[in-house]
């Protein structure tokens, strides 16, 4: 028993636990300078998120395209890439699954919703071909493309639906998707859908793929040694190509299964940051698929957690929102604390350098 | 005898106890009111004249009060729900993006009112509450064109949507009426939160040689309204009486009473009577036009004399006669669109 608990790797859990504690104590100084009682607020952000039956399906919805965006982030990363350009591909995804929904008709959910989901993951690896092609042809850099190439499919998005796909005058927006193209819903009173289902099996198939096939291997291998990987045989720019097209088509996805499951038509003012917090998550889950998982559905509770915040106090958002976001900083920012290893370490030389002279004396 | 007196006190212990319910039912009447913001409040333009009104209704009226900043547009439907399921009596929200998500609530709490500002309704229990922009917007329109000095005028809007059409039209009619040679400049920025667009569209519509810019644009203005004010020229807000923003530079705003009609479906409410439907505010409601046409319930004394305002607004004065004794009809896009 003694030593089944000396192996195990306490570092992470530490880490974690040391994080939430000092951002709990930060956001607390903010909270009590502005008049709140911190260990209230606290209470109910956490009630917010994990207790409930709302609350826990508020934190799915929120959950679900993070999972599915932090995958594609995941996806370039092991296969070398960076692609920042998730949230571009993810509003791709989503018009074209708009697209889908309400253009073709008469077609039984079986069909209708695959076929939508279909044209989203095309849209997404099409846009992410563009930084693909750009890179391994005329070797640019794929960081500032996709960036740039985010602000692109906002303007175009934002012109479809105020010239070519707009409904009615009064709105720019697409029409609604047909009944049949609907993700069906997990419950009556919030808008989580299968969704979720779909996102989490997705996750550990990612999981697996990585983990335990030949495939999984090369592009671990690509991604992490890749003059390596050329001397064995593995192409890394061909790994590298596809791994972009897949992360383009996961986000693309992720659009369709948003578009699909909580909205039913594209809007202007589409909601952001989907995308980006998928970065953010792929690096709070330490770059493995099941991590991500956990952090986006931790991630999707906290901010159900600040929404109920928002519901139940006359607290300003920003301020709930704050917290929420030293949470994450902290979490991600791991290597302040890796002054406690030595510490520890100088701790225990000094403990034996002290017994070791008892013993001589 | 000792049962008739038990009988006697129990009667009366019963009425005393249902008098008391009863008065319990009369102070239980104070109603919940929740308000779902479309954006975070200080804009000092449009969410926060919904806020004001809501503040109002808390200070007048025998009501309890909330508000919500949902942080995007994802957390509209959930946010109204929870409101629902709250029990609120009337639950007002914002402006066409949030339709959709008081259309589908208010389906599944048909006991339950809603009231949305800026959007028409289909529904038995939302009420929508819309404004004459175009006719207050014409009015500021007069204004302008009376002080220019350039003839060279600017528009900036938030999103090019029928609503913000109503300002430029009734904006651009306006100032024709009065000056007919004057060029207008009009630039659309897609986003009500984005300063910095706003700004850009601004300067570049002073360095054409506007030297007045009219905005309809959210928190969005606030970029045009300090471009104005590092340009050294003229600007009109919108909405709230935003002057004492920019004392020097801001000749008007286009006063869009938000507020007031918040409060009067509050008050509606607590009168038991908000009807479903529409309710139109414009300049007969006094709920439309520049600042300056009220001045018995706004606070002016801070606002700066401009030189030539005064006659300006003479010439304001003359047409909200005419249009209020139906000798001018301004276009309304909103209804050529429904057509």
């Amino acid at each position: 028993m003694k030593e089944f608990i000396n192996n195990i790797n306490w570092r992470p859990f530490i880490i974690i636990f040391l994080s939430l504690l000092l951002s709990l104590l930060i956001g607390s100084i903010f909270m009590i300078s502005s008049g709140y009682n911190p260990l209230n607020v606290y209470l109910m952000m956490f009630q917010g998120a994990f207790i409930g039956k709302i609350n826990i399906m508020n934190s799915l919805k929120n959950a679900t395209p993070l999972i599915f965006t932090s995958m594609a982030v995941l996806i370039a990363f092991r296969t070398g890439t960076f692609n920042i350009g998730v949230e571009g591909q993810l509003f791709m995804g989503a018009i074209a699954a708009a697209w889908a929904g309400f253009s073709l008709e008469g077609l039984p959910s079986i069909i209708h919703i695959p076929l939508s989901l279909l044209f989203a993951i095309i849209a997404g690896a099409l846009y992410a071909m563009i930084p693909a092609i750009l890179k391994f042809k005329f070797n640019v850099n794929e960081i500032i493309t996709t960036i740039m190439l985010n602000s692109i499919a906002f303007l175009f998005t934002s012109y479809l639906v105020n010239y070519p796909l707009r409904e009615s005058p009064m709105a720019p927006q697409t029409p609604k998707v047909f009944e049949s193209a609907r993700l069906p819903r997990l419950t009556d009173s919030s808008q989580v859908s299968v969704g979720i289902i779909i996102a989490v099996i997705f996750a550990v198939i990612f999981w697996f793929v990585f983990k335990k096939t030949t495939f999984g291997f090369r592009t671990r291998v690509v991604g992490e040694a890749s003059s390596f990987a050329e001397f064995s045989g593995i192409s890394p720019v061909r790994t590298a190509f596809y791994g972009m097209l897949i992360s383009g088509a996961v986000a693309g996805l992720a659009g369709g299964v948003e578009l699909l499951g909580v909205h039913y038509r594209f809007v202007e003012l589409f909601p952001t940051g989907l995308g980006f917090n998928g970065i953010l998550i792929a690096w709070l889950g330490k770059g493995t698929p099941l991590g991500a998982l956990f952090a986006a559905l931790f991630y999707g509770g906290i901010q159900s957690g600040a929404m109920t915040v928002d519901w139940i106090t006359s607290i300003p958002r920003q301020l709930s929102d704050t917290l929420l976001v030293l949470m994450v900083f902290f979490i991600a920012a791991e290597g302040m604390f890796d002054w406690v290893w030595p510490l520890k370490k100088k701790f225990l030389n000094k403990k034996d350098q002290k017994a070791g002279v008892e013993k001589n004396a | 005898m000792n049962k008739k007196l038990l009988t006697g006190v129990a009667v009366f212990v019963l009425m005393i106890i249902v008098l008391l319910s009863f008065g319990q039912n009369v102070q239980a009447e104070t109603k919940k009111i929740a308000l779902v913001l479309s954006g975070d409040l200080g804009d000092r333009s449009f969410l926060d004249s919904a806020y004001r009104g809501l503040k109002w209704s808390e200070e007048r009226l025998d009501v309890e009060t909330r508000y919500v900043e949902p942080a995007n547009p994802s957390e509209f439907e959930p946010s109204i729900r929870a409101m629902a399921r709250a029990g609120h009596d009337l639950i007002i929200t914002l402006s066409f993006t949030m339709l959709d998500a008081t259309n589908n609530v208010a389906q599944d709490y048909p006991d339950t009112q809603f009231a949305i500002v800026d959007a028409v309704s289909q529904e038995q229990n939302v009420t929508s509450l819309m404004f004459k922009e175009h006719v207050g917007s014409y009015l500021v329109g007069v204004l302008a064109g009376k002080m220019t000095e350039t003839d060279k005028l600017g528009f900036v809007g938030g999103m090019e949507i029928p609503l913000i059409k109503r300002f430029q039209i009734g904006f651009e009619e306006g100032i024709k009426a009065v000056n007919p040679d004057a060029e207008i400049n009009v630039g659309y920025v897609g986003a009500w939160d984005n300063p910095g667009n706003g700004k850009e569209i601004a300067k570049s519509q002073y360095q054409n040689g506007a030297d007045i810019v009219y905005h309809a644009a959210g928190k969005t203005g606030e970029g045009v309204i300090a471009a104005a004010k590092e340009e050294d020229k003229y600007v009109i807000g919108v909405d709230s009486d935003q002057c004492y923003i920019a004392y020097d530079n801001m000749i008007a705003s286009m006063m869009k009473m938000v507020d007031i009609a918040v409060f009067e479906a509050i008050q509606d409410v607590t009168e038991g009577q908000l009807e479903p439907g529409t309710k139109v505010f414009g300049l007969k409601q006094n709920a439309v036009g520049p600042c300056r046409l009220y001045s018995d319930i706004l606070d002016l004394d801070n606002h700066k004399d401009f030189t030539g305002l005064d006659e300006a607004m003479k010439a304001v004065e003359e047409y909200k006669e005419k249009i209020l004794n139906g000798e001018i009809t301004v276009t309304d896009p909103m209804e050529m669109d429904t057509e």
